[in-house]
């Protein structure tokens, strides 16, 4: 008797027992390891780009890293919005031209109110952080991009 | 969503996707090199990888995707280095097979499931790597042939050629273990 060709081969079912077992079993190595390979990973230090900053007693550097960081804590807490990108641009000496911040508004959301207390709070944020309360916010640009919307 | 947030220095975001996405990545290269060492350090290594090159992900990939041919080239790499040093034999209480324990309460029930793992363990050892690589992304961690050649940066005729090769070996090797 010919075998039929679409018949699955001798072992399958085994097979597709074994492979279901595998996809919903965690190895013993990761759950010893998992908590130290996290800790090791956001311990490491993103290459970043410099802005300055002024002070009374001379010049200083803020990573972009740092002050995406801050932005986003900033912003976080508004039950408005998610901030989803901070992109920084830097000119010569590193002096701050441009930002960038992106964020989702929630459903519903009055979109142009919203958009100006993000600008002037992000504007306000980075004259304090880089020392510069005239940082005027027509060089600064805060430019806000609404891409999503998402339930508060 | 996450990875955007991660992107922003956000440690709780990324701590959620090592959470969802840690315990694949782990099995995954567990089973590609021959040391839980050698895939602890793939995957710490793939995990630091994710973590910097979070501002750079573009989208053109699922983030289960990107992580998984970040986590390729990890592995690739230890693989390179294991190559030039000696193999150490792994205790059988810590290679791939042991671990939590399976789902039932039933012992028999899981002494099935644990040995049935087991054997594929040791099936998977059968086959080249490359093939090993691609029936574990597509039959285990659920990628679609597509995904699967963008993680390991090959064609999608290659991915379902390797697949089909190994479906054969290891549809032999349990025949013969019944």
């Amino acid at each position: 008797m010919a075998l039929n060709d679409d018949a699955p081969p001798p072992g399958a079912d085994l097979l597709d027992l074994a492979v279901a077992q595998l996809r919903t079993h965690t190895d013993a190595g990761w759950v010893a390891v998992a908590p130290r390979l996290l800790a090791s990973a956001l311990a490491a230090v993103r290459p970043t780009q410099p802005v300055r900053g002024r002070h009374p007693h001379g010049a200083y550097t803020v990573t972009a890293g740092a002050l995406r960081t801050s932005v986003r804590a900033l912003l976080d807490p508004d039950p408005r919005l998610r901030v989803r990108r901070v992109v920084f641009r830097t000119g010569h000496d590193d002096v701050l031209e441009e930002a960038l911040v992106e964020v989702s508004a929630a459903y519903l959301q009055p979109l142009a109110p919203l958009a100006a207390d993000v600008r002037r709070t992000v504007l306000h944020h980075l004259r304090d952080v880089l020392g510069d309360p005239d940082l005027p916010g027509a060089l600064v640009a805060v430019d806000l991009l609404v891409t999503d919307v998402h339930r508060p | 969503m996450l990875l955007e947030r991660a992107a922003l220095g956000d440690h709780a975001a990324f701590a959620v996707l090592v959470e969802r996405h840690g315990p694949s990545l782990y099995r995954y290269a567990r089973r590609l090199l021959p040391s839980a060492q050698d895939a602890e350090d793939a995957v710490q290594d793939a995990l630091t990888a994710a973590w910097l090159g979070a501002e750079g992900y573009r989208g053109d990939a699922g983030v289960r995707t990107w992580l998984f041919g970040i986590q390729t080239n990890c592995v690739r790499r230890a693989a390179r280095r294991r190559a030039h040093v000696p193999s150490p034999v792994d205790d059988p209480g810590e290679g791939p097979a042991a671990g939590r324990a399976a789902p039932g309460d039933d012992p028999v029930e899981r002494l099935l499931a644990t040995d049935l793992r087991a054997a594929l363990d040791r099936a998977l050892l059968d086959l080249p790597g490359p093939q090993r690589a691609v029936w574990l992304l597509v039959e285990v961690e659920g990628l679609s042939y597509a995904d699967a050649a963008h993680a390991l940066r090959t064609s999608h005729a290659a991915v379902r050629g390797a697949l089909e090769r190994a479906r054969h070996t290891l549809s032999r090797r349990f025949a013969a273990w019944r």
